[in-house]
């Protein structure tokens, strides 16, 4: 269907609406610009009210809830360094998510390779003290974020003692063959930068002769490795 | 005037006539119970939650069934031939716009003072008479926006999904506003491109946001001051879009 000319439409009409126009231009341009306020982060709600708000569907409700945590730092029109919130009910937030979604790994991600970054020694200690306790709970899930807390815990606080911990933890408890001998490897690393050249010797000796190692790339490197243990602890005793 | 009124009048007949009031009550009925439902879950802030569910819920549906109303009329009216045998008579199409939009707009406003109602005993009366005052100057704004899409486009689908694209746009806009002039990359030219486009269309939309609030209610926040500021916006965008209603109608081979 053809529209009739423009002609047809009174020239008051289009007056009228060219300066009803200009007003409402006016109006808004007038008005003040949306400001922005930073939002401090709630406290999460229980783990048996997240439960039932979630109807049934609690992965759904953990991963929304994680995405809304996720974006908590870039709120509406505004910036916030992860170092500005509360580290307390942030690790009360993760708590809930994981209650919601046990196999979830995006807490545990979170944990440690987002918030654990802040250049705050005491929330990064919250982050990794966090992923060690949930590491406890599924340790074949969960290893490869406590080893990256053991590396935070070695390489950002300089914390041999707590990185040589989180080395043992993923070296115990976690037994599943696809895990990388790297991992189950991190303790005789850590040991050695301590200065615990013979414990380190010790513990990379029954390592080989376990026979687990088969790489041969591996087992040649590793090797190496413990004959140079060997040859400085022979050097710091003959020293003695 | 008379013929103005007289257009309005039977469009309200017709919406009253309509099966339009079983729906709205069983809209009612529906949220009331399930913000019940709510509020006996709730393990603290039991009302504030229901307030909350039963505000947005029905704010909501109320402007989804007017919408619908409007533009199927409407719709339907152009293909009856309605509007061509009242043209027919000595009206001037500028009047059988302003009866609709009239008409349509107290049609709705009736849609939401009904969804508004079961709020009325959960909150205290100074919250709720300003938020209810503010739901029907927005409710004034979505039915000429319907109106309007009821002249303006052919077929249902194409003018309901232009009318709730608007609402919610008008809702949100405030916000995409602000994160598009806090983004991290704002020196590229794409980034400068959709930040002038996002701050065009807030100079011609209204703020939705700014609208019958939920905090209002629940935080009992009194917005009286900024009512007047809501009725002007709702007149001057109301004139804008009858205007631009009038102009197609003007235009339209009926």
């Amino acid at each position: 269907m053809r529209v009739r000319s423009v002609h047809a439409v009174p020239r008051a009409l289009m007056l009228c609406g060219v300066l009803l126009l200009a007003l409402q231009i006016t109006w808004r341009a007038l008005q003040a610009a949306p400001n922005a306020n930073a939002e401090a982060l709630a406290p999460p709600p229980s783990a048996t009210a997240a439960q039932l708000a979630s109807l049934g569907e609690p992965i759904t409700l953990s991963g929304l809830l994680a995405l809304r945590l996720q974006a908590f730092d870039n709120q509406p029109g505004i910036s916030i360094p992860f170092a500005a919130l509360d580290y307390g009910r942030l690790t009360a937030w993760l708590d809930t998510l994981l209650v919601l979604d046990p196999h979830s790994n995006y807490p545990l991600l979170m944990s440690s390779y987002l918030y654990a970054q802040v250049p705050d020694p005491a929330k990064q200690r919250l982050m990794l003290d966090f992923t060690y306790r949930q590491f406890l709970a599924d340790p074949e899930q969960r290893w490869r974020y406590l080893a990256h807390a053991a590396l935070i815990a070695k390489h950002r606080l300089h914390d041999l003692p707590l990185a040589l911990t989180y080395a043992r933890a993923i070296q115990q408890h976690a037994r599943d063959p696809g895990i990388p001998h790297w991992a189950s490897q991190m303790p005789i690393f850590i040991l050695e930068d301590m200065g615990e050249r013979e414990a380190a010797k010790i513990e990379l000796g029954a390592l080989l002769a376990t026979g687990s190692i088969t790489d041969p790339q591996e087992k040649h490197f590793l090797t190496e490795r413990y004959s140079e243990l060997e040859t400085k602890s022979l050097k710091s005793r003959q020293l003695r | 005037m008379r013929k103005i009124l007289a257009i309005a009048r039977f469009t309200l007949l017709e919406a009253a006539r309509s099966r339009l009031l079983w729906l709205v009550l069983s809209a009612i009925l529906l949220f009331t119970g399930a913000s019940f439902l709510i509020r006996e879950l709730a393990i603290t802030d039991s009302q504030r939650l229901q307030v909350a569910f039963l505000a947005t819920g029905l704010r909501a549906i109320s402007a989804l069934i007017a919408t619908a109303f409007i533009i199927s009329t409407l719709q339907r009216e152009f293909n009856d031939k309605g509007p061509a045998l009242l043209l027919a008579l000595d009206l001037p199409r500028s009047h059988f716009v302003l009866g609709k939009i009239l008409g349509m707009s107290l049609a709705a406003m009736l849609i939401a003072l009904a969804c508004a109602l079961p709020l009325a005993p959960l909150v205290p009366a100074a919250a709720w008479w300003p938020w209810v005052a503010s739901l029907l100057l927005e409710t004034g704004i979505v039915a000429a926006v319907s109106v309007f899409c009821g002249i303006t486009l052919r077929g249902v689908a194409a003018g309901l999904t232009l009318t709730i694209g608007f609402y919610l746009l008008a809702k949100s806009l405030a916000t995409i506003q602000l994160i598009s002039h806090a983004s991290l990359n704002a020196a590229s030219v794409s980034h400068r491109y959709m930040t002038g486009l996002v701050d065009t269309l807030a100079l011609l939309l209204p703020r939705l946001d700014q609208f019958a609030q939920t905090r209002w209610l629940v935080d009992g926040v009194l917005p009286a001051p900024m009512l007047g500021a809501l009725a002007l916006q709702t007149l001057i965008f109301v004139a804008l879009i009858t205007s631009a209603a009038m102009f197609d109608m003007y235009r339209k081979n009926l």
